[in-house]
């Protein structure tokens, strides 16, 4: 090899090398198109019915090179899944199951077969035994006989014939069958062999043997034969498409097109489809008939047990499952149902239960109520009454019902209160009140009643049920507590609110018949010392008697009223006159007469004051303010007398009340002040004490003597007042006094009013409490003779408390009164301080001088000690040493003087008598 | 009525005690009358199948319209397999017939076939048109006429069977044929073409398994009526999916080849259970949708002629027989 050549072989091997890699391109892209076909007869004969398919192929596609392979059911398989070849032509139950298995494309055409001239695009399958098999006429003949067939994957060789059986219900067992395998001539040949009892086969396979010689058709005999005009094979099954030609999966579309094309195309009857013993393709057959029998025959690939989804059983069993299901929820629904009775039973039960409970307590209640029950029906028909109602109303139970209830009526009720029942009933379907009914034994009594409309669920009136109580023993009591609400309990006399009620009618009538009425306050004359003496027992005893005496004195339209305590008032009306009084006489007559009280006849009087109407034009209450005005006066005017009121002389009285308020007032003010006028001792000539003088320092009027002002408030609640500050106030000054280094008894005077207070006594020593040095012997209490009587016992028991207390007593204006001995005698006040009347004219006449040593002597028989008033001169003095008396106070010694000149008339006093001065000399004033 | 001979025997049984027990004491089958109508032979696929029980259901066959009806008429059927506007007829005769199932609807299988030169149904006029009296065909002449605007007596009728039409055709006597198939597969053969058709009268040609009220009032047919319904979807279903099969079954009853049923079967609309359910006993909220056909179809029969009122539609409809989900 020469380097000259060496570069044209290496350009030579390029080009080689070039041309063979084209060439290997090219046998790629031309690679034949595989067509695999079934052979279910011998290879060698499927391979020459199929070749002109080739030709036929290339003609239409020359670029393409086509080889047809046949292939028996396991080879076909096997290259269908490595995907070995392009196109697949095999029966339609194989395609099926590979389609599922493997996947296959949709067929692009349908064969249509050919027999004795005539086309077949459907076959099916045969069954068949020798003709001389009398025992195998029919399909059922073939139970437990031997059957050859290929294999369980031939469609036409077993599974439409098994379909058949199936269809027929004759079970195939497997044991009966012997299969032979491809191709079909064998199956034929166990049969001719007689290894087989009968054997299946695809239509034309017989027809086919025959031709060929092999197979002898008299000799044979089909079984369950099918007589189809026009069909040209024999046949003993159902008939399915012919077989499909299909594509694999990754075939090229495009090629599957042309080859399609191709294959429509072919002419019938044309040379190549003689040749392939053929008709030629027809438009794909539908191929579900062949899938429903391979399910039915559960038949690869539905041998297997299907996978079931809900969906699936859904399809399948839809009815049965909503059958199901509805009995499942009608058993829900019936339990449920079930389970709601049972517990409305439950329900229903317990309220029956409850029911008749309640219905028993209401029974019970109806029976036993202490009230008394009626029931009626709408017409008012008693239709049912309870126990109480016979207690109450006499009737029983059977004379009750079928009545009405006006069986009850009194006839005691005004129309107006049925109607207005009726009115209530009907409107409100309720009515209560009180009416008089009558009970069976016509006794009438009051009832409480209540009525109550009663209406069922529609609103329509069922009942009336009545419920009343009997009230008339409330009723009884009701008028007990009227009687004492209105009379007083001890006499039985009206009260003073019937009076109020009484006053009124009298009035009333006074004005009617123009006749005067009186109204008479009448207060009894001593009777409190009758309660002190015989105690209250005896006093009500007392009361009761004058009342019973009054009662006889008026006349029957005339009111005896008594207030309280021994306070009285009388109306009388119908007065022919003004000054028609002379009732009033007997009145006190009645009065004044001795009652008998423990043995002892005790006499009282009475002070009656009279108010008239219409004379007095005034108001009930005012009248007989009048009239207890009136009685004052008579009381002042000596008792045992009535006093008429004088409208006129009212305002005499009106003045005396706004002094009174002016009292209290100028109390509060400050403007009520105490001078003090002092006492000597005229055995020694020393200052006894003073005695405190009240005097009002008027911011108007100027200072007022006690004169001027303490008649105006004699016997009322101010006098008390007044003594009572006139107390606080002494007390006071004493203690000023005596922190001045001055000890001077200060004597007060206290009122017959004042003193007979039953709180005196406590009230004193509550004063006294607030000023402890002046006891004791610091204070003196002057009261009146005249008051002191008044109620004896009375102020004597003061008396002796306040001594105990530290506190003397003295008897003011001593000889004006009484002065009687027994009552000296028993009265314990320490002093009697002689009249200023007597004193001060006895130096010129005899007979008051006579008194004034009188009284100082019978002052030393019974212990006293005398203190005269009213000593003007020195001479006074002097009389009234000489005559014993132990002390005296008046002008002679110094005239009253407030509060700050005490301390200094002290300290100047020197005494007035000669035989005193000499004793007193060098003397402290202050004792 | 004359006393049918199935009535006369029932009659002539009561005199034996034999028959009496083995005879009339047996239930009595569910006979339906029928003619041959591509429509009609589900039930005949269903005997061959099986689907049918021959204990319970008996197909008496005849060769028209009018001999269904007078089988019916006769007492010895108890239904028959008849079109809606021949139903109607019927119950204007007094013969109450309801319709239970709807086998096709026809859409071109009714059709007016003529002899070349004829080129219209206006070329009809003088013309000797041969039908079948009282049935369809008169119907399908009657509305061709009225839409061509002939009148009725334009034409020349020549009242024939079904079974005289060929022969008919092929003796020449006639100018026109109203037909249906199988006949018009037949008439291919020969020099014939179609002028009119019942797609010209949508839904007007409706065939019907029509039971005899009687029946339905004494019921003790009910279960053998639902299981011929039942039947017939498992026929129709099989014929929808496997033709191949169903079609070369039929061949020899239509009197074609398995290759021309197919062709016989191009002018029906056969309703699955579905449909009929619609048809007959309409769904909720909905009349059956037939009762708006049938008055439609009332009116046109009044207008046409062949009915002289309008027609009573109350019970004319029962729809309760049909399943209530897909037949298996």
């Amino acid at each position: 090899m020469n380097l000259v050549k060496l570069p044209r072989y290496v350009l030579f091997l390029s080009a080689f090398l070039s041309w063979a890699m084209l060439a290997v391109s090219s046998a790629q892209a031309l690679e034949p198109v595989r067509i695999g076909v079934l052979a279910f007869r011998p290879k060698t004969q499927t391979l020459a019915q199929w070749q002109p398919l080739v030709t036929v192929l290339k003609l239409s596609m020359p670029d393409r090179d086509f080889v047809v392979e046949p292939m028996v059911l396991p080879e076909m398989e096997q290259a269908i899944q490595s995907r070995r070849i392009d196109f697949v032509m095999t029966n339609p139950g194989h395609y099926i199951l590979m389609s599922r298995r493997y996947g296959l494309g949709a067929p692009l055409a349908t064969m249509i077969g050919q027999e004795a001239g005539k086309a077949a695009s459907a076959f099916g399958g045969v069954i068949f035994t020798l003709a001389n098999r009398d025992d195998i006429q029919t399909l059922e003949d073939l139970n437990q006989k031997t059957i050859a067939a290929v294999s369980v994957d031939s469609m036409g060789g077993y599974q439409v014939q098994a379909y058949e059986l199936f269809r027929r219900d004759i079970k195939l067992e497997p044991a009966q069958m012997l299969y032979t395998g491809m191709p079909q001539d064998q199956t034929v040949d166990r049969v001719l062999n007689k290894k087989a009892d009968a054997a299946f086969v695809r239509t034309g396979v017989l027809e086919k043997m025959a031709r060929e010689g092999k197979l002898d058709l008299s000799a044979i005999k089909v079984i369950n034969p099918q007589h189809l005009p026009g069909f040209p094979q024999a046949l003993s099954t159902r008939l399915y498409p012919e077989w499909p030609f299909a594509p694999l999966p990754n075939t090229d579309p495009g090629l599957s097109r042309r080859v399609a094309a191709a294959l429509l195309l072919l002419e019938d009857l044309g040379q190549v489809t003689h040749a392939m013993d053929i008709r030629g393709f027809g438009v794909p057959a539908d191929y579900s008939p062949v899938e429903e029998m391979l399910r039915d025959l559960r038949a690869p690939p539905f041998d297997k047990a299907p996978i079931f989804t809900w969906h699936d059983v859904w399809a399948r069993y839809q009815a049965w499952i909503v059958l199901l299901f509805s009995a499942f929820g009608l058993v829900l629904l019936l339990g449920a149902r079930l389970y709601l009775s049972r517990r409305n039973l439950a329900e229903a039960y317990r309220r029956v239960a409850h029911q008749t409970e309640q219905l028993k307590l209401s029974a019970s209640v109806f029976e036993h109520s202490y009230d008394g029950i009626l029931i009626t029906d709408p017409s008012n028909v008693i239709v049912d009454v309870n126990p109480a109602f016979v207690r109450i109303t006499g009737y029983t139970k059977a004379e009750a019902v079928g009545q009405q209830p006006a069986i009850l009526r009194s006839g005691q009720n005004t129309l107006l209160l049925y109607q207005e029942m009726w009115r209530a009933l009907n409107t409100q379907d309720f009515w209560q009140g009180e009416i008089w009914n009558k009970r069976k034994n016509g006794e009438v009594y009051a009832q409480m009643l209540a009525i109550t409309a009663v209406r069922d669920a529609a609103g329509q009136l069922a009942h009336y049920v009545a419920v009343f109580s009997d009230i008339s023993a409330l009723k009884a009591h009701q008028a007990e507590l009227d009687r004492m609400a209105h009379f007083d309990p001890l006499t039985g006399v009206p009260n003073r609110r019937l009076l109020s009620d009484r006053l009124d009618q009298a009035i009333a009538r006074s004005q009617r018949n123009a006749k005067p009425m009186a109204v008479c306050y009448l207060d009894l004359d001593g009777f409190k010392p009758v309660n002190d003496r015989f105690g209250h027992e005896a006093g009500d005893h007392l009361l009761v008697e004058i009342t019973h005496r009054l009662k006889r004195v008026l006349r029957s339209d005339d009111t005896l009223a008594r207030l309280g305590g021994d306070e009285f008032v009388l109306l009388f009306g119908d007065l022919d006159g003004v000054d028609d009084l002379s009732v009033l006489n007997r009145v006190l007559d009645a009065v004044v007469q001795p009652v008998d009280i423990k043995g002892q006849a005790v006499s009282v009087s009475a002070s009656i004051g009279v108010a008239l109407y219409p004379e007095d034009d005034v108001d009930a209450d005012t009248l007989l303010r009048h009239a207890d005005q009136a009685m004052y006066t008579a009381k002042q005017a000596g008792k045992n007398c009535y006093f008429r009121f004088d409208p006129s002389r009212d305002q005499q009285t009106q003045e005396r009340f706004a002094a009174q308020r002016d009292i209290i007032a100028a109390i509060k003010n400050h403007e009520m002040v105490l001078y003090y006028q002092p006492k000597i001792d005229l055995r020694t000539g020393k200052v006894l004490g003073v005695e405190a003088l009240i005097r009002w320092q008027h911011p108007e009027r100027g200072l007022l003597s006690p004169a001027l002002f303490l008649p105006l408030i004699e016997d009322s609640e101010a006098e008390v007042t007044l003594g009572q500050w006139v107390i606080d106030r002494a007390l006071g000054q004493y203690d000023d006094w005596r922190a001045a280094g001055l000890d001077l008894q200060i004597s007060v005077n206290i009122s017959g009013r004042h003193l007979q207070w039953s709180g005196f006594v406590d009230d004193l020593k509550k004063r006294l409490q607030q000023h402890p040095a002046a006891l004791p012997g610091g204070l003196e209490i002057e009261v009146l003779e005249t008051s002191a009587l008044e109620d004896f016992q009375w102020v004597a028991n003061v008396i002796t408390d306040c001594e105990n207390l530290g506190v003397s007593f003295a008897l003011d204006d001593f000889g004006t009164g009484y002065s009687s001995l027994t009552y000296l005698r028993n009265l314990p006040a320490k002093t009697l301080k002689i009249d200023q009347t007597f004193v001060g004219s006895m130096l010129a006449d005899q007979g008051d001088r006579a008194i004034v040593e009188g009284v100082v002597a019978l002052a030393r028989t019974f212990n006293r000690i005398t203190l005269a008033e009213g000593a003007e001169t020195v001479e006074h003095l002097r009389v009234l040493m000489e005559m014993g008396c132990d002390g005296a106070q008046g002008y002679a010694i110094a005239k009253p003087m407030p509060a700050d000149q005490v301390l200094g008339w002290c300290q100047a006093y020197r005494p007035l008598l000669a035989c005193h001065a000499e004793a007193n000399s060098g003397d402290d004033w202050s004792i | 009525m004359p006393l049918s001979r199935r009535d006369f025997l029932c009659s002539a049984a009561a005199f034996s005690l034999l028959s009496a027990f083995v005879g009339c004491a047996q239930p009595r089958k569910l006979t339906i009358a029928s003619y041959v109508w591509p429509g009609y032979e589900s039930l005949y696929l269903a005997r061959h199948e099986r689907w049918l029980d021959p204990n319970k259901v008996e197909l008496l066959n005849t060769h028209s319209a009018r001999e269904t009806l007078r089988a019916i008429e006769e007492g010895r059927a108890d239904a028959g397999t008849l079109t809606l506007d021949e139903m109607l007829r019927a119950r204007s005769h007094g013969v109450p017939l309801v319709a239970v199932l709807v086998f096709d609807i026809s859409a071109g299988a009714d059709a007016i076939y003529a002899r070349s030169g004829i080129r219209s149904v206006a070329d009809l006029r003088g013309r000797r048109v041969a039908y079948e009296e009282g049935s369809t065909g008169a119907l399908v002449l009657a509305r061709a006429l009225d839409i061509a605007g002939l009148e009725q007596n334009d034409v020349v009728r020549v009242p024939l069977s079904v079974h005289e039409h060929l022969s008919a055709w092929q003796q020449e006597n006639i100018d026109a044929l109203v037909c249906y198939e199988p006949i018009i597969s037949l008439l291919a053969a020969f020099d014939a073409h179609r002028l009119f058709d019942t797609r010209q009268m949508p839904d007007m040609v409706v065939d019907v398994l029509a039971i005899h009220q009687k029946v339905l009032d004494a019921g003790n047919q009910n279960a053998a009526l639902r299981h011929v319904i039942h039947a017939h979807f498992k026929a129709l279903r099989h014929i929808t999916t496997n033709p191949h099969d169903a079609f070369a079954r039929m061949a020899e009853r239509l009197g074609l080849s398995i290759e021309q049923v197919p062709g016989a079967f191009r002018g029906l609309v056969m309703p699955d259970w579905q449909n009929n359910r619609d048809l007959l006993a309409g769904s909720q909220g909905h009349p059956p949708e037939l009762l708006v056909g049938a008055q439609q179809l009332g009116a046109l029969m009044v207008k046409l002629g062949l009915l002289n009122i309008h027609p009573d539609l109350d019970g004319v409809l029962n729809g309760r027989f049909l399943p209530e989900e897909a037949p298996r």
